[in-house]
């Protein structure tokens, strides 16, 4: 899990396994770093993600109630179809936009 | 086909409930359908399924200490069987349990679809639980029919 501030985006690139021991640390993470910046939106970086299971959704359902009560949002790029699919299943797509390149999300 | 892809293989993994073996217990799965034939769907329907069940033990079954999680693989022919067990706090209403969004632990970042995954991506899921006395979890799926 690596973080990158970009303005007043926050841009998380997700590991390769998105699972229970990998989302494990950050809420915290992001709770600190809400701390000492000025966030409105989390971009989730997708593209090295090749395994995802529920724990995943639930750290980005999880970050987006929190953007919202903060009144920002989160944004999505970089899926693969399978995780595409999972997260459509659990109605992601209809809370977040979702990109396939960095640039895009970035431009929103 | 010969015999031999016809027969029956029986793979037994005890592990320690720890969040790190949920990616082991993915990849155990995944090499041990390599001989099945699947499909590339197939393994990842599968890794899915057995990862929301090694989280569900290890989370709810083990909330305080960690314990035993057993997962034994078999194959009969082109039918997969499933089974994760662990010997935990058990779950007291297996039905609401299975309901998707259902959670023990609201306000945390789990999603509740984890049991929702497991019935989209299997032919099926049993669940047999006793309070605590552990819970079992029996997948199934037929692989390679393609």
């Amino acid at each position: 899990m690596e973080y990158e501030l970009n303005g007043v985006n926050l841009i998380v690139h997700l590991p390769g396994e998105l699972d229970h021991h990998s989302v494990r640390t950050l809420p915290q993470d992001i709770e600190l770093l809400f701390g000492e910046y000025e966030i409105r939106r989390i971009i989730f970086d997708f593209s090295a993600v090749t395994f995802m299971d529920s724990s995943g959704i639930g750290a980005v359902l999880g970050r987006y109630k929190r953007m919202c009560e903060r009144d920002g949002d989160i944004t999505l790029y970089g899926m693969n179809r399978r995780t595409r699919k999972l997260l459509e299943m659990a109605g992601v797509g209809k809370l977040a936009a979702m990109y396939e390149k960095k640039e895009e999300a970035l431009k929103r | 086909m010969n015999e031999q892809n016809q027969g029956t293989e029986r793979l037994l993994i005890r592990m320690e409930s720890r969040s790190q073996n949920e990616a082991f217990a993915r990849a155990a799965v995944g090499a041990f359908m390599v001989r099945m034939d699947p499909t590339v769907e197939e393994i990842e329907d599968v890794k899915t399924a057995v990862s929301e069940a090694v989280s569900n033990s290890i989370l709810h079954g083990y909330p305080d200490e960690p314990g035993e999680i057993r997962m034994e693989l078999l194959r009969e022919g082109k039918r997969l069987r499933i089974e994760v067990t662990d010997y935990g706090r058990g779950i007291a209403d297996v039905r609401k349990a299975r309901q998707p969004l259902y959670t023990t632990c609201p306000g945390s970042d789990r999603s509740g679809m984890g049991f929702y995954f497991m019935e989209a991506f299997m032919e099926s899921v049993d669940v047999e639980s006793q309070p605590e006395q552990g819970t079992k979890v029996i997948l199934t799926k037929t692989i390679g029919r393609r």
